[in-house]
């Protein structure tokens, strides 16, 4: 065998390609199996081309980089990892050794090449696998840190809303808390709550049963839990907490665990006293106003009552003398206006206590009207308004009170004339729109500022503008017109387009879907029906402390022919009766001694009391006495100051029950 | 990396030698993505350095992406320059117009995959360079700090922002005193583009070493030394 033969042989066939080049990289002499690898022919590169040039520019560079520079200072490079670019563009990642050497003069490069396909896919895969779980951990670490971070914010959420979480272990019955909870109550130390029986000793001994009773309640029921409870903070002091939660089960039903939030509510507890507190003092002093209110429209009242009778009797006593004349009717005009506001006032305050009620019917729309124009015709002349009227065509029914109905108009047109400068136009429309009934009154005035507009209704509302205007007054009126208008389930607003642009007030009132059914009755038989002459000779026995009032009331039903006696207190109101026997008791409540009831049951309860007529005379006109009136025997009740006419209408029943016996 | 230098500039000069933020033995934890997106921000870290070694003017001597960042230092602070050697420096690698940087962008592109796939490769292969010169092991582990970047992410970034950047308008603003040490085969940094560099520059020479490669202070570091010897005559 050939040995130079087999060199060569092995030299071109080698299982790796072999190259030489100059130290520049010029290639020297290749063996067959690099150009087969790379499809150059010999001729292509021998000499022509540098080994580097084969490279890729990434190998290029790091043959640049690395390999020159270490081939150069160690003499050797060894499994340098380089791609090379076959003649055909394909790519082969190759392992590179080499080695410098000299012989002689001459130096020279000597490189081994072997396939690194394999290799290099393998890496390919490490790399993507690194790349792989790289990521995964980058992910995994943001996953932690948004839950660290959610988990902060949930910390902080918890304690600014002074909230904590905690569980029970049902199995193991241990108790598990949360820091903020632990902060709360200041027990970091869990020997006071791990298991549930050193929780329940914390736990407030009023409250404990209700917390256990209703945790199992839940567990139960499988429903959440909300319980309050006091439980005791490290410092001793208790604080009011409230949680809520639910348990967990098992697939079998059998309950887990309990989880749940706590939250100090002592704060909160704290508030809500003292709302209630404040609350109360608020409607005790609401009260007390209105009992203000009540009383002082009484002790108005008392004194108007002999006016009125006086003046009753001038009116029947008729005089030629014209000062006299000019001197009545003034007094009448102001005790009339005076009576109206006091009347208002009561009634006023009589609806913020709810102690006013309705007689409510159906009605014609337009009969109150009618009688709302009419009382204050005289008024519109003197202050030289011009009213107008437009009524609608077709009745308009409406269930209402027709006295509330008439009130609510005459107030607001007396209203209109108040702030409307003499001369001014005032008109009331009264129509139909969809199912309401509409009391349209529009005056030429001084009108509402914007501002003004939502508390014309508040009463006291007109006290500061009333100090610098002379038509200025308490708003009652106003105020009494809305709570009878929401009484009757209507509504009422006021439009203005500001100062000296005229006001207007409208009030809807819901009509009577069904008008044939419900058609407002005929006069009432009780009224107006009785001889007036039979009424005149009655026997009547006053009995009021207010001598004023009770001698010119005396006086007046004297000079109607009545024969009457007076008492000025209770005693000898009682033993009047005795000895008068009078057919009818005109009875004031508030006697100096005994008190009206008293008396009225003292009478009922003689042989000779039974049928007298007794007429209960209070200042408080509220529901509330008319019912004691009737507990203690009275026949009928009777507002101060008297009425006469409604005195008079009275006595024709008394005429009629006695006139039965 | 300059270890045949040094020693002919210890006896006169001061000598400071460091390696890039995310390079080398620097610390890799300062290495800002946002802050070195540009060759600048190494500019301003060499600004730093010159401002904490000395109160005078320095020589600055740099390779390759080195040299270009103290071109950019030298324009942001010409006072702290008493002249520059730029070694093998580029401006821009990529070609456009009638300028030859020595690549197309495909090759830039190409190349930055590279690093990034055959990143195992690339840190790899120089633990068996080290035991391939076992007499001379502390230059191998010079060599692997030098040249390996120890982290991927590092690499991938600088060697984008290397190879895309294009800092020709920087040269004609750079009038600090400079000596371009040009290798006559270099494969990074062509001959072209030390010509175009010396026509840009308004101080600027050239001297060509007879090298092929892109390192001349490690494959010729007599002839560099020499040149840089000669040029510092007149400084």
């Amino acid at each position: 065998m050939n040995s130079t033969l087999d060199l060569a042989y092995l030299f071109e066939h080698a299982p790796c390609g072999l190259v030489t080049t100059q130290t520049d990289g010029t290639i020297l002499r290749a063996n067959a199996t690099f150009c087969g690898w790379l499809g150059y022919s010999l001729d292509e590169i021998v000499d022509k081309r540098k080994i580097q040039g084969l490279f890729t520019i990434g190998g290029r560079f790091f043959h640049h980089t690395h390999w020159a520079p270490l081939l150069q200072l160690q003499g050797s490079v060894s499994e340098v990892q380089i791609d090379i670019k076959a003649k055909n563009g394909s790519v082969l990642p190759m392992l590179i050794n080499g080695s410098r050497h000299q012989q002689g003069e001459i130096r020279f490069d000597q490189l081994a090449f072997f396939l690194a396909t394999e290799r290099k896919n393998y890496e390919r895969e490490l790399i993507t696998a690194r790349k792989s779980v790289e990521e995964s951990l980058a992910s995994l670490r943001t996953t932690q840190e948004k839950l660290q971070e959610s988990r902060d914010m949930l910390g902080i959420a918890l304690r600014s809303a002074r909230m904590g979480v905690w569980s029970q272990n049902l199995i193991a019955d241990q108790i598990w808390w949360s820091p903020e909870l632990q902060q709360l109550t200041g027990h970091s130390d869990n020997e006071y709550w791990e298991s549930s029986q050193a929780f329940y000793q914390i736990i407030h001994p009023d409250d404990r049963s209700q917390f256990i009773a209703e945790i199992e309640k839940a567990i139960e029921s499988k429903s959440d839990y909300n319980v309050q409870f006091r439980i005791q903070h490290k410092n001793d002091c208790w604080l009011t907490m409230e949680t809520r939660g639910h348990a967990t089960y098992t697939d079998e039903d059998q309950a887990l665990s309990i989880v749940g939030i706590i939250m100090d509510i002592s704060d909160r507890k704290a508030a809500e006293e003292q709302l209630n507190a404040l609350n109360q003092q608020l409607s005790i002093a609401d009260r007390r106003k209105d009992e203000f209110l009540a009383t002082l429209g009484h002790e108005l009242r008392n004194p108007l009552a002999p006016i009125c009778n006086v003046l009753e009797i001038m009116r029947a006593k008729e005089t030629d003398d014209t000062f006299m004349h000019w001197s009545r009717d003034m007094i009448e005009r102001h005790v009339s206006q005076l009576t109206h506001l006091v009347d208002d006032l009561l009634e006023a305050s009589r609806i913020s206590q709810g102690r006013l009620s309705l007689r409510t019917e159906p009605i014609n729309i337009d009969d109150a009207v009618q009688n709302a124009v009419e009382s204050v015709q005289d008024l519109m002349k003197s202050s030289e308004h011009n009213l107008t009227v437009n009524k609608p065509q077709h009745p308009i029914i409406i269930d209402a009170d027709a006295t509330r109905i008439t009130q609510i108009i005459v107030n607001l047109l007396t209203n209109a004339g108040k702030y409307t400068p003499k001369g001014g136009d005032i008109l009331l429309n009264v129509f139909k729109q969809e199912n309401q009934a509409i009391v349209s009154v529009k005056d030429t005035g001084i009108g509402i500022p914007a501002e003004q507009l939502t508390n014309v209704f508040n009463m006291f509302s007109q006290l500061t503008p009333a100090l610098d205007r002379a038509q200025g007054g308490l708003g009652i009126g106003l105020s009494l017109v809305h709570g009878l208008v929401k009484l009757h389930g209507g509504n009422i607003v006021a439009l203005s387009d500001g100062e000296n642009q005229g006001s207007e007030f409208i009030v809807s009132l819901p009509i009577v879907t069904n008008p044939q059914e419900a058609l407002p009755k005929g006069e009432r038989a009780e009224d107006g029906q009785k001889d007036p002459n039979i009424a005149n000779h009655l026997r009547i026995l006053i009995i009021e402390d207010n001598v004023d009032a009770a001698e010119s009331l005396s006086f007046l039903l004297e000079f109607n022919g009545h024969t009457t006696r007076v008492a000025y207190d209770g005693a000898s109101g009682l033993s009047a009766a005795e000895e008068f026997r009078p057919n009818v008791v005109l009875l004031d409540i508030g006697l100096p001694d005994l008190n009206g009831y008293q008396v009225a049951g003292k009478i009922r309860e003689t042989s000779w009391g039974k049928d007298i007529f007794l007429i209960a005379a209070t200042g408080w006109g509220q529901d509330k006495d008319k019912a004691l009136a009737q507990g203690a025997g009275f026949d009928r009740h009777l507002v101060k100051p008297i009425d006469y006419s409604e005195l008079t209408a009275l006595l024709s029943i008394a005429v009629l029950t006695t006139a039965n016996d | 990396m300059w270890r045949y230098l040094t020693p002919s500039f210890k006896q006169r000069f001061k000598v400071v030698l460091f390696d890039l933020v995310g390079s080398g033995r620097s610390d890799l934890s300062a290495y800002d993505f946002k802050k070195y997106a540009s060759l600048q921000g190494y500019a301003e870290d060499l600004i730093e350095i010159i401002d904490a070694v000395s109160d005078q003017p320095v020589i600055f001597i740099g390779h390759s992406v080195s040299a270009t960042i103290g071109l950019l230092a030298s324009v942001t602070a010409p006072d702290k320059f008493r002249c520059q050697i730029m070694v093998g420096p580029s401006p821009c690698y990529i070609n456009d117009g009638e300028y030859i940087g020595g690549f197309t962008r495909d090759d830039v592109e190409e190349l930055c995959d590279t690093i990034d796939s055959n990143y195992l490769g690339w840190s790899s292969t120089m633990a068996p360079a080290i035991m391939g010169s076992p007499e001379k092991p502390e230059l191998g582990e010079e060599l692997t700090n030098s040249f390996c970047r120890t982290d991927p992410e590092i690499a991938k970034h600088f060697a984008r922002v290397t190879f895309l950047s294009d800092h020709r308008d920087a040269l004609a603003l750079s009038h600090t005193p400079t000596l371009i040490l040009q290798c006559s085969d270099d494969f990074i940094a062509p001959c072209t583009v030390g010509q175009y560099m010396k026509r840009a520059m308004p101080k600027a020479e050239i001297c060509i070493i007879d090298n092929v490669g892109h390192c001349p202070h490690l494959s010729a570091p007599d002839a560099s030394t020499q040149a840089i010897e000669n040029y510092l005559k007149n400084y």
